[in-house]
Protein backbone atom coordinates (compact mmCIF):
# COMPACT_ATOMS: atom_id res chain seq x y z
CA UNK A 1 0.00 0.00 0.00
CA UNK A 2 1.18 3.40 -0.91
CA UNK A 3 2.05 5.86 2.16
CA UNK A 4 1.37 9.30 1.61
CA UNK A 5 5.28 9.97 1.30
CA UNK A 6 5.30 7.95 -1.29
CA UNK A 7 2.50 9.48 -3.06
CA UNK A 8 4.09 13.20 -2.86
CA UNK A 9 7.16 11.56 -4.18
CA UNK A 10 5.07 9.77 -7.38
CA UNK A 11 3.41 13.25 -8.03
CA UNK A 12 6.93 14.68 -8.09
CA UNK A 13 8.15 11.49 -10.18
CA UNK A 14 5.11 12.63 -12.44
CA UNK A 15 6.05 15.75 -13.28
CA UNK A 16 9.63 14.78 -15.06
CA UNK A 17 7.44 14.16 -18.03
CA UNK A 18 8.79 16.82 -20.62
CA UNK A 19 5.86 19.13 -21.91
CA UNK A 20 5.72 22.76 -23.32
CA UNK A 21 3.89 25.85 -23.96
CA UNK A 22 2.65 27.25 -27.03
CA UNK A 23 0.64 30.39 -27.22
CA UNK A 24 -3.13 30.07 -27.28
CA UNK A 25 -5.58 30.36 -29.98
CA UNK A 26 -9.11 32.07 -29.46
CA UNK A 27 -12.57 30.21 -28.81
CA UNK A 28 -14.62 30.76 -31.10
CA UNK A 29 -18.53 31.23 -29.78
CA UNK A 30 -20.61 28.45 -31.43
CA UNK A 31 -22.97 28.36 -33.99
CA UNK A 32 -27.03 28.62 -32.25
CA UNK A 33 -28.13 25.10 -33.61
CA UNK A 34 -25.07 23.92 -35.19
CA UNK A 35 -25.08 20.13 -35.53
CA UNK A 36 -22.91 17.35 -36.31
CA UNK A 37 -24.22 16.91 -40.00
CA UNK A 38 -20.44 17.54 -41.44
CA UNK A 39 -18.76 15.72 -39.12
CA UNK A 40 -16.89 12.68 -41.16
CA UNK A 41 -18.84 9.17 -41.10
CA UNK A 42 -17.47 5.62 -39.61
CA UNK A 43 -17.65 4.66 -43.60
CA UNK A 44 -15.50 7.78 -44.85
CA UNK A 45 -12.78 7.17 -42.31
CA UNK A 46 -12.63 3.32 -43.33
CA UNK A 47 -8.97 2.38 -42.98
CA UNK A 48 -8.40 4.24 -40.13
CA UNK A 49 -7.50 3.31 -36.43
CA UNK A 50 -10.94 2.26 -34.16
CA UNK A 51 -9.23 4.94 -31.58
CA UNK A 52 -9.63 7.67 -33.68
CA UNK A 53 -12.59 6.95 -35.07
CA UNK A 54 -13.80 6.91 -31.92
CA UNK A 55 -12.70 9.89 -31.54
CA UNK A 56 -15.18 11.15 -34.75
CA UNK A 57 -17.88 9.36 -32.66
CA UNK A 58 -17.30 11.86 -29.50
CA UNK A 59 -17.53 14.54 -31.16
CA UNK A 60 -20.11 14.12 -32.87
CA UNK A 61 -21.84 13.74 -29.61
CA UNK A 62 -21.26 17.08 -28.59
CA UNK A 63 -21.16 19.29 -32.03
CA UNK A 64 -22.26 22.45 -29.83
CA UNK A 65 -19.30 22.41 -27.78
CA UNK A 66 -16.91 21.50 -30.07
CA UNK A 67 -17.89 24.33 -32.23
CA UNK A 68 -17.04 26.33 -29.36
CA UNK A 69 -13.53 25.50 -29.05
CA UNK A 70 -9.94 27.00 -31.13
CA UNK A 71 -8.04 24.18 -32.06
CA UNK A 72 -4.47 24.86 -31.25
CA UNK A 73 -3.18 22.63 -34.10
CA UNK A 74 -2.51 24.71 -38.10
CA UNK A 75 -6.15 24.03 -38.97
CA UNK A 76 -6.57 27.95 -37.67
CA UNK A 77 -4.71 28.65 -41.13
CA UNK A 78 -7.26 27.09 -43.49
CA UNK A 79 -10.10 28.70 -45.27
CA UNK A 80 -12.55 26.04 -44.44
CA UNK A 81 -11.33 26.38 -40.11
CA UNK A 82 -13.89 27.94 -37.89
CA UNK A 83 -13.73 25.52 -34.60
CA UNK A 84 -13.16 22.24 -33.25
CA UNK A 85 -15.55 21.25 -35.08
CA UNK A 86 -14.54 22.00 -38.14
CA UNK A 87 -11.18 20.28 -37.70
CA UNK A 88 -14.10 16.92 -37.86
CA UNK A 89 -15.62 17.87 -40.97
CA UNK A 90 -13.71 16.67 -44.52
CA UNK A 91 -12.18 19.57 -44.92
CA UNK A 92 -10.02 19.53 -41.60
CA UNK A 93 -7.29 18.22 -40.36
CA UNK A 94 -8.69 15.62 -37.28
CA UNK A 95 -7.88 12.63 -39.23
CA UNK A 96 -4.23 12.62 -38.75
CA UNK A 97 -3.90 15.41 -36.16
CA UNK A 98 -2.86 15.02 -32.85
CA UNK A 99 -4.09 17.86 -31.26
CA UNK A 100 -7.25 18.06 -33.24
CA UNK A 101 -7.68 14.33 -30.88
CA UNK A 102 -6.04 15.76 -28.59
CA UNK A 103 -8.29 18.43 -28.03
CA UNK A 104 -11.09 16.26 -28.48
CA UNK A 105 -10.42 13.96 -26.04
CA UNK A 106 -10.17 16.79 -23.81
CA UNK A 107 -13.38 18.23 -24.40
CA UNK A 108 -15.50 14.91 -24.67
CA UNK A 109 -14.14 13.85 -21.17
CA UNK A 110 -14.43 17.36 -19.65
CA UNK A 111 -18.05 17.64 -21.19
CA UNK A 112 -19.34 14.40 -20.10
CA UNK A 113 -18.46 15.43 -16.36
CA UNK A 114 -20.67 18.36 -16.90
CA UNK A 115 -18.29 21.13 -16.92
CA UNK A 116 -19.13 24.40 -18.21
CA UNK A 117 -17.83 25.63 -21.84
CA UNK A 118 -15.45 28.05 -19.83
CA UNK A 119 -13.65 25.31 -17.86
CA UNK A 120 -13.40 23.49 -20.96
CA UNK A 121 -11.90 26.19 -22.60
CA UNK A 122 -9.66 27.29 -19.33
CA UNK A 123 -8.36 23.41 -19.65
CA UNK A 124 -7.89 23.65 -23.13
CA UNK A 125 -5.88 26.64 -23.20
CA UNK A 126 -3.34 25.27 -20.51
CA UNK A 127 -2.45 22.13 -22.36
CA UNK A 128 -2.37 23.57 -25.98
CA UNK A 129 -2.18 27.02 -25.67
CA UNK B 1 70.95 17.86 -38.89
CA UNK B 2 69.62 14.92 -40.94
CA UNK B 3 68.67 13.28 -37.75
CA UNK B 4 67.11 16.48 -36.44
CA UNK B 5 64.82 16.95 -39.98
CA UNK B 6 63.78 13.58 -39.79
CA UNK B 7 62.14 13.80 -36.04
CA UNK B 8 60.52 17.38 -37.08
CA UNK B 9 59.10 15.69 -40.37
CA UNK B 10 58.08 12.65 -39.00
CA UNK B 11 56.43 14.84 -35.75
CA UNK B 12 54.63 16.94 -38.80
CA UNK B 13 53.47 13.60 -40.64
CA UNK B 14 51.64 12.19 -37.24
CA UNK B 15 49.94 15.64 -36.50
CA UNK B 16 48.55 15.62 -40.40
CA UNK B 17 44.86 15.44 -40.20
CA UNK B 18 43.08 12.06 -40.13
CA UNK B 19 42.21 10.59 -43.39
CA UNK B 20 40.25 8.14 -41.96
CA UNK B 21 41.64 5.50 -40.38
CA UNK B 22 42.29 5.10 -36.46
CA UNK B 23 44.97 6.99 -35.55
CA UNK B 24 46.43 7.42 -31.68
CA UNK B 25 46.72 11.94 -31.52
CA UNK B 26 48.49 13.71 -29.24
CA UNK B 27 45.56 15.93 -28.07
CA UNK B 28 42.17 13.30 -28.62
CA UNK B 29 38.81 15.10 -29.54
CA UNK B 30 36.28 15.65 -26.85
CA UNK B 31 32.93 17.48 -26.35
CA UNK B 32 30.22 17.99 -23.84
CA UNK B 33 26.42 19.05 -24.05
CA UNK B 34 23.99 20.33 -21.85
CA UNK B 35 20.92 21.29 -22.18
CA UNK B 36 19.18 23.78 -19.52
CA UNK B 37 15.42 24.45 -19.51
CA UNK B 38 15.25 23.69 -23.26
CA UNK B 39 18.42 25.26 -24.18
CA UNK B 40 21.01 23.43 -25.63
CA UNK B 41 24.80 24.20 -25.11
CA UNK B 42 27.92 21.76 -26.98
CA UNK B 43 31.72 22.64 -26.43
CA UNK B 44 33.81 20.82 -29.20
CA UNK B 45 37.51 20.37 -28.51
CA UNK B 46 40.12 18.64 -28.80
CA UNK B 47 42.11 17.74 -24.98
CA UNK B 48 45.51 18.52 -24.50
CA UNK B 49 47.39 16.14 -22.33
CA UNK B 50 50.17 16.81 -19.51
CA UNK B 51 52.74 13.93 -19.88
CA UNK B 52 54.68 15.54 -17.06
CA UNK B 53 54.81 18.81 -17.89
CA UNK B 54 53.65 21.31 -15.10
CA UNK B 55 52.94 24.78 -14.18
CA UNK B 56 51.61 25.35 -17.92
CA UNK B 57 49.62 28.65 -17.08
CA UNK B 58 51.67 30.89 -17.49
CA UNK B 59 54.42 29.19 -19.04
CA UNK B 60 55.97 28.68 -22.72
CA UNK B 61 52.97 26.64 -23.07
CA UNK B 62 50.02 28.88 -22.31
CA UNK B 63 51.82 32.53 -21.92
CA UNK B 64 50.15 35.17 -19.81
CA UNK B 65 48.62 37.82 -21.81
CA UNK B 66 48.40 35.70 -25.05
CA UNK B 67 45.22 34.28 -27.03
CA UNK B 68 45.23 30.88 -26.27
CA UNK B 69 42.76 28.66 -27.28
CA UNK B 70 41.53 25.97 -24.20
CA UNK B 71 42.35 22.99 -26.28
CA UNK B 72 44.82 22.28 -28.88
CA UNK B 73 44.36 21.83 -32.65
CA UNK B 74 41.29 23.48 -34.21
CA UNK B 75 40.21 25.94 -31.76
CA UNK B 76 37.67 25.11 -29.31
CA UNK B 77 34.08 25.97 -30.18
CA UNK B 78 30.97 26.54 -28.06
CA UNK B 79 27.58 26.08 -29.82
CA UNK B 80 24.58 27.44 -28.34
CA UNK B 81 21.14 27.17 -29.69
CA UNK B 82 19.11 30.51 -28.14
CA UNK B 83 20.47 33.12 -26.71
CA UNK B 84 22.20 33.29 -23.19
CA UNK B 85 24.12 34.98 -20.84
CA UNK B 86 27.56 33.75 -20.49
CA UNK B 87 30.10 35.01 -17.50
CA UNK B 88 27.56 38.05 -17.89
CA UNK B 89 27.95 39.03 -21.25
CA UNK B 90 25.05 38.75 -23.63
CA UNK B 91 25.84 35.88 -26.01
CA UNK B 92 23.13 35.14 -28.85
CA UNK B 93 22.91 31.59 -30.44
CA UNK B 94 25.41 30.45 -32.90
CA UNK B 95 28.60 29.03 -32.82
CA UNK B 96 31.54 30.64 -31.61
CA UNK B 97 35.35 29.51 -31.13
CA UNK B 98 36.60 29.92 -27.63
CA UNK B 99 40.22 31.89 -26.80
CA UNK B 100 41.71 33.05 -23.52
CA UNK B 101 43.74 35.02 -21.97
CA UNK B 102 45.32 33.85 -18.56
CA UNK B 103 47.18 35.57 -16.34
CA UNK B 104 47.67 35.49 -12.15
CA UNK B 105 44.85 36.89 -11.19
CA UNK B 106 42.14 36.97 -14.01
CA UNK B 107 41.53 35.59 -17.16
CA UNK B 108 39.86 37.10 -20.06
CA UNK B 109 37.17 34.89 -22.17
CA UNK B 110 37.18 35.93 -25.77
CA UNK B 111 34.24 34.10 -28.16
CA UNK B 112 34.80 34.73 -31.61
CA UNK B 113 32.13 34.52 -34.44
CA UNK B 114 34.11 33.04 -36.49
CA UNK B 115 33.61 28.76 -35.88
CA UNK B 116 36.22 27.37 -37.83
CA UNK B 117 39.64 28.18 -36.88
CA UNK B 118 42.95 26.88 -36.08
CA UNK B 119 44.81 27.37 -32.74
CA UNK B 120 47.16 29.35 -35.41
CA UNK B 121 47.23 31.94 -35.67
CA UNK B 122 45.66 33.55 -32.79
CA UNK B 123 42.56 35.86 -34.30
CA UNK B 124 42.65 39.51 -33.56
CA UNK B 125 40.61 41.53 -31.57
CA UNK B 126 37.57 42.46 -32.93
CA UNK B 127 34.39 44.15 -31.70
CA UNK B 128 32.16 41.28 -33.28
CA UNK B 129 34.20 39.47 -30.26
CA UNK B 130 32.58 38.75 -27.36
CA UNK B 131 34.53 39.33 -24.26
CA UNK B 132 34.17 39.03 -20.16
CA UNK B 133 36.79 37.71 -17.52
CA UNK B 134 36.85 34.99 -14.91
CA UNK B 135 38.45 33.97 -12.21
CA UNK B 136 40.56 31.25 -11.78
CA UNK B 137 40.60 28.41 -8.86
CA UNK B 138 44.47 27.43 -9.01
CA UNK B 139 43.97 25.16 -5.92
CA UNK B 140 42.40 22.20 -8.05
CA UNK B 141 43.51 18.55 -7.65
CA UNK B 142 45.50 17.64 -11.10
CA UNK B 143 43.91 17.24 -13.88
CA UNK B 144 45.70 15.17 -16.62
CA UNK B 145 43.85 15.82 -19.69
CA UNK B 146 42.57 19.61 -20.49
CA UNK B 147 38.45 19.22 -19.47
CA UNK B 148 35.38 20.94 -20.10
CA UNK B 149 31.87 20.11 -18.18
CA UNK B 150 28.89 21.48 -16.35
CA UNK B 151 29.78 20.66 -12.86
CA UNK B 152 26.34 22.37 -11.90
CA UNK B 153 22.92 22.74 -13.69
CA UNK B 154 20.15 24.81 -12.25
CA UNK B 155 16.69 24.86 -13.44
CA UNK B 156 17.85 28.69 -15.11
CA UNK B 157 21.31 27.87 -16.11
CA UNK B 158 24.81 26.09 -14.93
CA UNK B 159 28.11 26.73 -14.91
CA UNK B 160 30.92 25.88 -17.25
CA UNK B 161 33.63 24.74 -16.36
CA UNK B 162 37.42 24.36 -18.01
CA UNK B 163 40.04 22.41 -16.02
CA UNK B 164 43.64 21.63 -16.73
CA UNK B 165 46.25 20.43 -14.27
CA UNK B 166 45.68 22.51 -10.89
CA UNK B 167 43.61 25.41 -12.37
CA UNK B 168 40.27 25.92 -13.43
CA UNK B 169 38.06 28.76 -14.46
CA UNK B 170 34.11 28.94 -13.73
CA UNK B 171 31.83 30.85 -16.15
CA UNK B 172 28.19 30.86 -15.12
CA UNK B 173 25.17 30.78 -17.70
CA UNK B 174 21.88 32.13 -17.69
CA UNK B 175 19.31 30.97 -20.48
CA UNK B 176 16.37 32.55 -20.76
CA UNK B 177 13.40 30.30 -18.74
CA UNK B 178 10.82 28.35 -21.02
CA UNK B 179 7.78 30.12 -18.94
CA UNK B 180 7.13 32.46 -16.35
CA UNK B 181 6.81 30.80 -13.10
CA UNK B 182 5.96 34.16 -10.88
CA UNK B 183 2.78 36.29 -10.45
CA UNK B 184 1.99 39.33 -9.30
CA UNK B 185 0.37 39.46 -5.78
CA UNK B 186 -3.01 41.71 -7.49
CA UNK B 187 -2.98 38.09 -10.15
CA UNK B 188 -2.31 35.74 -7.20
CA UNK B 189 -4.82 37.48 -4.49
CA UNK B 190 -8.22 35.32 -5.46
CA UNK B 191 -6.35 32.34 -4.82
CA UNK B 192 -5.06 33.12 -1.37
CA UNK B 193 -6.44 30.93 1.85
CA UNK B 194 -7.13 28.07 3.35
CA UNK B 195 -8.31 24.64 1.49
CA UNK B 196 -9.27 21.17 2.19
CA UNK B 197 -7.57 19.13 -0.27
CA UNK B 198 -9.22 15.55 -0.90
CA UNK B 199 -6.62 12.87 -2.43
CA UNK B 200 -8.79 10.13 -3.91
CA UNK B 201 -8.28 6.71 -4.00
CA UNK B 202 -5.20 5.30 -7.05
CA UNK B 203 -6.20 1.55 -7.20
CA UNK B 204 -2.91 1.53 -9.26
CA UNK B 205 -0.79 2.71 -6.46
CA UNK B 206 -3.13 0.93 -4.08
CA UNK B 207 -3.05 4.11 -2.31
CA UNK B 208 -6.42 5.24 -0.27
CA UNK B 209 -7.98 8.20 0.02
CA UNK B 210 -6.81 10.92 2.26
CA UNK B 211 -6.90 14.35 3.09
CA UNK B 212 -4.98 17.09 4.00
CA UNK B 213 -4.78 21.44 4.18
CA UNK B 214 -3.30 23.44 1.74
CA UNK B 215 -2.79 27.12 2.41
CA UNK B 216 -1.80 29.51 -0.53
CA UNK B 217 -0.45 32.58 -0.24
CA UNK B 218 2.48 35.06 -1.97
CA UNK B 219 6.20 33.05 -1.55
CA UNK B 220 9.13 34.90 -3.12
CA UNK B 221 6.85 36.26 -6.08
CA UNK B 222 4.99 32.93 -6.48
CA UNK B 223 1.83 31.28 -5.82
CA UNK B 224 3.07 28.62 -2.86
CA UNK B 225 2.68 27.89 0.56
CA UNK B 226 2.31 24.99 3.05
CA UNK B 227 1.05 21.86 2.58
CA UNK B 228 -0.74 20.06 6.17
CA UNK B 229 0.97 16.94 5.69
CA UNK B 230 3.42 17.53 8.58
CA UNK B 231 6.33 17.82 5.93
CA UNK B 232 5.49 14.87 4.03
CA UNK B 233 5.50 16.11 0.92
CA UNK B 234 8.77 15.60 -1.12
CA UNK B 235 10.00 17.67 -2.08
CA UNK B 236 9.73 20.74 0.50
CA UNK B 237 7.59 23.32 -1.16
CA UNK B 238 5.59 23.87 -3.68
CA UNK B 239 4.42 27.09 -6.23
CA UNK B 240 2.03 27.50 -8.88
CA UNK B 241 2.82 28.88 -11.60
CA UNK B 242 0.39 30.43 -14.41
CA UNK B 243 -0.13 28.03 -17.29
CA UNK B 244 -4.12 30.00 -18.23
CA UNK B 245 -7.21 31.91 -16.99
CA UNK B 246 -7.62 29.94 -14.03
CA UNK B 247 -5.45 27.23 -14.01
CA UNK B 248 -1.89 26.96 -12.49
CA UNK B 249 0.98 24.11 -13.22
CA UNK B 250 2.90 22.63 -9.97
CA UNK B 251 6.32 24.23 -9.64
CA UNK B 252 8.51 21.55 -7.23
CA UNK B 253 11.02 23.09 -4.96
CA UNK B 254 14.15 21.87 -3.19
CA UNK B 255 15.80 24.14 -0.38
CA UNK B 256 14.41 27.22 -2.58
CA UNK B 257 15.42 25.79 -6.28
CA UNK B 258 13.06 25.15 -8.80
CA UNK B 259 13.63 20.98 -9.12
CA UNK B 260 10.74 20.19 -11.43
CA UNK B 261 7.95 21.91 -13.49
CA UNK B 262 5.20 19.63 -13.82
CA UNK B 263 4.53 20.67 -17.59
CA UNK B 264 1.83 17.98 -17.43
CA UNK B 265 0.14 18.47 -14.07
CA UNK B 266 -2.51 21.31 -14.12
CA UNK B 267 -4.25 22.82 -11.06
CA UNK B 268 -8.09 24.21 -12.30
CA UNK B 269 -9.76 26.47 -10.33
CA UNK B 270 -13.31 27.50 -10.27
CA UNK B 271 -14.30 31.13 -8.90
CA UNK B 272 -16.94 32.06 -6.98
CA UNK B 273 -19.19 35.44 -7.52
CA UNK B 274 -16.89 37.25 -5.43
CA UNK B 275 -14.09 36.28 -7.70
CA UNK B 276 -12.10 34.30 -5.08
CA UNK B 277 -11.13 30.72 -5.76
CA UNK B 278 -13.92 28.40 -4.72
CA UNK B 279 -12.63 25.17 -5.31
CA UNK B 280 -10.04 23.36 -7.34
CA UNK B 281 -9.38 20.28 -9.04
CA UNK B 282 -5.66 19.07 -9.69
CA UNK B 283 -5.54 17.23 -13.42
CA UNK B 284 -2.29 15.10 -14.84
CA UNK B 285 -1.50 13.51 -17.97
CA UNK B 286 -2.87 12.69 -21.15
CA UNK B 287 -5.80 10.78 -19.88
CA UNK B 288 -6.50 13.98 -17.51
CA UNK B 289 -6.70 12.14 -14.32
CA UNK B 290 -8.03 13.43 -11.37
CA UNK B 291 -5.00 13.74 -8.44
CA UNK B 292 -6.48 15.59 -5.96
CA UNK B 293 -9.52 18.00 -5.71
CA UNK B 294 -10.21 21.13 -2.86
CA UNK B 295 -12.34 23.13 -1.25
CA UNK B 296 -11.81 26.94 0.34
CA UNK B 297 -12.58 26.32 3.91
CA UNK B 298 -11.28 29.55 4.59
Amino acid sequence: MLSRREFGASLAALLLIPGGRRRGIEHPDPRPGIDASGVMTAEQLKGLPDSVIQIFDQIREIPEIADGIGCNCGCAAMPTYRSLLTCYHETGMARGCEICQGEARLVYRRAKEGQSLEQIRRAIDARFG
Amino acid sequence: MKSHCLAATLVLFLLAPDTGSAQIVASEKGSVTQTIDGTTITVRYSRPTLRGRTNVFGSSTVPDSVLWTPGADNATTIEIDKDIRLGGADVPAGTYTVWMVVGPEEWEVILDPRDDLFHLPHPARSDSQIVFTAVPDTTRRQMESLQFSFPAVRSNGADLEMWWERTSVSMPIEVTPSRVLTISEEDARPYFGRYQVTVPAQEEMQMEAFEFEMTLEMVDGHLGGEFGLGGMWVPEMTYFAPAASQVFTPVFTMNGEVAVVGEGMFMEFTLNEAGEAASFELRWGEEDSLMASGVRIE
